[in-house]
């Protein structure tokens, strides 16, 4: 099923395509992709709503067409030409093609109470009321407050890097041209001993600016675990509740199967009954039988003798 | 006899009989005369034309039931292909898109169950009715060739009937005439102002006297003529009625086999389509599993990505 689709980039298991893929978590703003998933849950809620309610149309409308055709043909039979147990197991037959309806309007009913249970999830888990501010914003928050100092630690290893670099750079530079200054005779030794001292205080610079990335750097490794552990807590915390909501729709999926399969099977074993007893009790020589009693050969017939008035 | 013996439902119309069928007995104007009676056996050729056009009711009453069926089926698959669409290009992943998945597919799943009843009606029992219809009723310009048979044995068997009960009833006039006619000359003679016309009178009467007496013969030979004839006449209607009732009971028999043949096809809590469904659903059911779906998300999203950590770099010269 999944594998037959080519249509979407953007699903979380288009891999390839996924834009959030492939980063690591820990890696700045990727956390968001955590967020994402919160959203979309809400997204989801929505859209399972919208499918249900769809089915629940499809039902309702074949409910109506068969009660009224059901109704039609009652009266057509009552009207018609039929008579005897034809006519009642006619009528039954139109009694049981209607019970599907009832069956019907059962499944209506229970897919429109999961329709309400997801409405009423996606209100509790996704919606501002003034008890509760959306807890997708309180994960955004938290995980913004565990990522903002390791921000700060990058971007200052980050510019500690380029000066060090700088320094590194202008330090290789000069020492060419040191080199050939000092063999050079025609400069004097106050020119010369002037490049040399730049030349060093470029490689103290040097030094003193490694030293520093370096601490940074150790810096950085000291507080990964703390920041590691942050981010994960908070990313747990929408683990769950991203696993809250899949046992909910979970659960949502058991009370869609009972809606189609645990209907009471009384309704439709009643009319199944029903019309196999109309069936049986159809009796066509007995039908045949009063016909000709009324109609037939066993009415009264035959002319009498009728005397005069006083005879 | 009470046919329509079952409790009232909602949606339900009590049957009762209504002015124009068969059971309507006050109201049905074929009711209450013999059927020996002149011209009383077309209540019998009426019949036998019904039937055709009860076959043709009941054809157009499975016809609509199949079109409604087919209309749900439809809007299922529609619902179905749209939502596989959508479940795809969602952001669901794992086994609770798979499972939602399933729930989709239980569309199209029932409207195969409907999509079986609706062509078992138009496949099957409409065609058979159809063609039952057309074997039994074969047309002969206006009439059916069957009702045409019928009538013309009635009538062929009435016919020498019908003249001897013209034949009473003309010898009953006349014996009423003659009665007449001498009561008249009685009071005539009764009221004679002379002798002589009292004679003559007289006279009249002894003639009226005798030809009552003779008409009064006359009529009762033509009733014990017609007592004579009764049992074979009798014996020739019932005949073709029987064959009349044989012809019924034939489209009676069909009409249960037909009943029953629909009867099965709504009977769908056997139904092998319905059970595969709830089958698929159920094992479907049991591979979600939200915790495997959370873990595979952590594996791709979460802290299990590898991740870019800074790390020492050493200067490289760029020449």
């Amino acid at each position: 099923m999944i594998l037959q689709c080519i249509m979407s980039q953007t699903t979380p298991e288009r891999i390839l395509s996924n834009p959030w893929y492939g980063k690591g978590f820990f890696e700045p703003n990727q956390y968001k992709v955590a967020i994402e998933r919160c959203k979309n849950g809400s997204d989801s809620c929505g859209l399972f709503t919208k499918c249900i309610q769809q089915r629940v149309n499809i039902e309702r409308d074949y409910i109506g067409a068969l009660k009224k055709w059901s109704l039609t043909w009652q009266k057509e039979i009552q009207r018609c030409q039929e008579y005897g147990s034809n006519k009642a197991t006619w009528f039954a037959s139109v009694i049981a093609g209607e019970q599907h309806s009832h069956t019907h309007s059962e499944i209506a009913d229970k897919l429109e109470n999961v329709i309400e249970k997801i409405s009423q999830y996606q209100k509790d888990n996704y919606s501002k009321s003034y008890i509760h501010t959306r807890k997708v914003k309180e994960f955004e928050k938290d995980f913004e407050q565990a990522q903002k100092g390791w921000l700060k630690l990058i971007r200052k290893l980050e510019d500690a890097k380029k000066l060090s670099d700088e320094a590194k750079e202008k330090l290789t530079k000069s020492e060419p041209a040191n080199r050939a200054i000092q063999s050079d005779s025609g400069v004097s030794d106050e020119q010369k001993r002037k490049v040399k001292e730049t030349v060093e205080t470029l490689k103290k610079e040097s030094a003193a600016q490694e030293s520093k990335f370096n601490q940074l750097n150790e810096d950085m490794n000291n507080a990964r675990p703390e920041y590691e552990k942050n981010m994960t807590t908070v990313l747990n915390r929408t683990h769950e509740f991203e696993k809250n909501r899949l046992e909910f729709f979970k659960q949502m999926f058991q009370d869609y199967h009972d809606s189609l399969f645990r209907i009471k099977p009384e309704n439709l074993e009643k009319a199944s009954t029903d019309f196999k007893k109309a069936l049986e009790s159809h009796n066509s020589t007995k039908d045949i039988a009063w016909w000709n009693s009324t109609y037939g050969t066993g009415s009264s017939a035959g002319p009498k003798f009728e005397g005069t008035i006083n005879t | 006899m009470n046919l329509f013996s079952r409790k009232s439902v909602a949606s339900v119309i009590l049957p009762s009989p209504s002015s124009s069928s068969p059971e309507a007995f006050a109201q049905n104007s074929s009711y209450g005369k013999g059927f020996y009676e002149p011209g009383q056996y077309h209540v019998a050729l009426k019949r036998c034309e019904n039937g055709h056009d009860l076959a043709s009711q009941l054809c157009e009453m499975f016809d609509e039931r199949s079109q409604i069926e087919m209309a749900y089926v439809n809007s299922l698959k529609t619902w179905s292909k749209k939502w596989h669409g959508e479940l795809v290009k969602s952001q669901e992943y794992g086994t609770n898109k798979k499972v939602w998945d399933q729930t989709v597919t239980t569309g199209e799943q029932m409207a195969d169950v409907h999509s079986t009843m609706a062509s078992n009606l138009s496949d099957s029992i409409i065609p058979k009715l159809r063609q039952w219809r057309k074997d039994n009723y074969e047309k002969s310009l206006i009439h059916y060739k069957k009702t045409k048979e019928f009538e013309k044995d009635f009538d062929s068997v009435q016919k020498s009937w019908t003249k001897l009960l013209d034949k009473i009833q003309e010898s009953k006039q006349s014996y009423y005439q003659a009665c007449k006619t001498l009561k008249q000359t009685e009071i005539n003679e009764r009221n004679a102002t002379d002798d002589d016309q009292r004679r003559k009178l007289a006279d009249k009467v002894d003639v009226a006297k005798r030809e009552v007496s003779f008409a009064r013969t006359k009529y009762e030979q033509t009733l014990k003529d017609m007592i004579d004839q009764r049992p074979h006449y009798e014996q020739q209607m019932a005949e073709v009625f029987q064959r009349t009732q044989q012809f019924e009971k034939k489209r009676l028999d069909f009409f249960k086999e037909t009943y029953s043949e629909y009867g099965k096809s709504l009977d769908i809590n056997n139904n092998p389509i319905l059970r595969k469904m709830y089958d698929d659903y159920q094992q479907n059911l049991q591979t979600h599993d939200s915790q495997q779906d959370i873990t595979w998300w952590d594996q791709n999203y979460g802290t299990q990505t590898n991740c870019r950590w800074p790390e020492f770099e050493e200067y490289r010269e760029e020449k």
